[in-house]
């Protein structure tokens, strides 16, 4: 059964003074799906998520968000739109639940609906007992819990978060998580960008990995994994004035290898790795399946990005 | 929903009372703090000047300095606190506090944050000004019906400055240049706008110039209204007023549109 598609974006570029930050890229994303942006910084995420919000108007290429083109009815689409934006927006002046009631006359709902939906959203981030608190008073965990539910007051059929679970503790990250998976189970449509593998493995039907502001691949977080990523990865700790001769030898018997910060890995298929055993012997070695993480490195190098 | 619902919901009004309702929410939760400054200030000022000073001025006209005085200053008290959240407060918001930021996530636009900003500037006008106006008549400075009046008139004296500080907040790059609003337009302008003293006495260029500036129709019209010797001018410096006002509305809201979509 083909799902009706929600945004659909047609060679959409956006470019700033001296910089193009998203290079005509086309993708489409379906109602109901949990669809990720990942890549390293300034690969052009944040801009996208800024379009499709229509805080940032498109420079060419078009985009439309529920059937709307976003650079002419930007009332229309941002009403059917939750944003969870990486600036920690809550209003100082504010108690927590006064927070939550301003923002619902935004989205126009009347004051008992919009009171109605803030005790939910309190409950749903478990923050009632902290209704009457000020912002300041809150935890960043609690910040960013009540920053969510403040973007699910008027029940969007689009949720949009902008690395919603960066600098958060684990025990946090999981009720995010949990919360994200019964929204869409719910039916709502869910477009996220994270630098973590783990999550986008794990929340994702479907993600792209950018970089330079260009798609690299798309798919499912196990399909880009089956296709991009060795079936095991060998993680060597050696010494680094042994780690060239290792590599070098390694090589030789025809497996990939990388040099790493601190010792040497391995990329194989099932039973090609099974050749160099002999080699491994008595050394300090971790073995485990490929993963997302593999994918991304492989696609986006191990250089760091922002220097 | 009729056609007048449907066109005044998708109108900067809806959308600025949103926000002027958020500005009213935060001023609730504070407001106890400043009232002893809305009331205090301007009856010291009303006393010294007035009963003060004015003991050695002569009458203007059939007016003592203090009945001249009253007016002028519950005009000039509408200007302060208008400004105040249209300057301050609202830079505050947009670059600290990323409160717009959040708004312009939801249907609000860019143009309903500025009226809204503006309409909640001209409020804060509007409760300062009744309280100086109350302070004047215990005093029996205040002999017309028509001072009334002097709210709608406070208002509209709060929208025009409020509009203009926020060409300055939408364009401004430190929270240091909201100074430039206070010492360079709205000080000179509590000075030369007719407050202290009737305008006839100045250099006639420097006249012009003041009736250029809002304070002054705003001041006269207050005068007019408070005092209840009226004139037809009085029309034309509402209309100064309102057109001042419209334009800069207009100028604010691209001006801010600009800074925030980009």
């Amino acid at each position: 059964m083909e799902t009706p598609v929600v945004i659909s974006a047609d060679k959409l570029t956006k470019r700033y003074a001296d910089l193009v930050a998203v290079d005509e890229i086309t993708f489409t994303i379906h109602s109901g799906e949990c669809f990720g942006f990942l890549g390293p910084n300034g690969a052009g995420k944040t801009s996208i998520m800024k379009m499709i919000t229509c805080v940032s108007p498109v420079t060419s290429g078009e985009l439309l968000v529920d059937g709307k083109n976003v650079d002419r009815e930007k009332r229309a689409i941002k009403s059917q739109l939750g944003v969870v934006s990486q600036a920690d927006s809550l209003d100082p002046d504010l108690s927590v639940l006064q927070n939550l009631l301003a923002y619902g006359r935004f989205y126009g709902l009347r004051s008992d609906k919009a009171r109605e939906r803030a005790w939910a959203a309190l409950d749903m981030f478990q923050l009632r007992d902290k209704a009457y608190q000020e912002p300041d008073e809150l935890s960043g965990g609690m910040r960013r819990r009540l920053l969510i539910g403040r973007a699910l007051l008027h029940e969007p059929k689009i949720l949009v978060l902008d690395e919603p679970t960066t600098g958060l503790d684990p025990q946090t990250r999981l009720l995010v998580w949990d919360r994200l998976i019964t929204l869409r189970r719910q039916g709502i449509t869910i477009l996220l960008t994270t630098h973590y593998m783990e999550e986008a493995a794990y929340l994702c039907d479907r993600l792209v990995i950018m970089d330079l502001g260009r798609i690299l691949v798309e798919g499912s977080p196990d399909e880009l994994v089956q296709e991009h990523a060795a079936a095991e990865v060998v993680q060597i700790r050696v010494p680094e004035d042994e780690r060239r001769e290792l590599a070098e030898k390694l090589r030789g018997k025809g497996v990939e290898v990388e040099e790493t910060g601190d010792g040497v890995m391995l990329f194989g298929e099932d039973g090609r790795l099974a050749q160099v055993e002999s080699v491994l012997d008595g050394m300090q070695v971790t073995r485990r399946p490929g993963n997302l993480e593999d994918v991304f490195l492989r696609l986006t190098g191990r250089v760091l990005r922002d220097q | 929903m009729s056609g007048l619902a449907v066109m005044l919901r998708s109108s900067v009004l809806w959308g600025g009372y949103h926000v002027w309702q958020r500005n009213r929410d935060a001023f609730l939760r504070g407001w106890k703090v400043e009232v002893g400054g809305v009331i205090i200030e301007p009856f010291i000022l009303l006393v010294a000047m007035g009963f003060g000073l004015g003991a050695y001025i002569e009458d203007i006209g059939d007016m003592s300095y203090a009945e001249f005085l009253a007016p002028g200053l519950v005009a000039s008290y509408a200007m302060f606190h208008a400004t105040f959240d249209s300057t301050y407060g609202a830079y505050l918001r947009m670059e600290s506090h990323h409160i717009y930021e959040a708004m312009l996530y939801t249907p609000i636009s860019p143009a309903d944050i500025v009226v809204g900003e503006v309409m909640w500037s001209a409020t804060r006008a509007v409760v300062s000004s009744t309280a100086i106006l109350l302070v004047a008549t215990s005093f029996g400075l205040v002999s017309s019906p028509l001072a009334i009046l002097a709210i709608p008139c406070a208002y509209l004296i709060g929208v025009t400055i409020a509009a203009l500080a926020m060409i300055l907040t939408s364009t401004a790059t430190s929270i240091g240049a909201m100074n430039n609003f206070y010492t360079l337009f709205v000080l000179p302008m509590f000075y030369v706008s007719g407050v202290f003293f009737p305008l006839d006495r100045l250099p006639i260029g420097v006249q012009i110039f003041s009736w250029a500036l809002p304070l002054t129709p705003g001041a006269s019209l207050m005068r007019g209204l408070v005092t209840g010797d009226t004139t037809w001018f009085m029309v034309l410096w509402a209309l100064e007023l309102v057109a001042v006002a419209a334009v800069a509305l207009w100028l604010a809201s691209m001006l801010m549109t600009r800074r925030l979509i980009k």
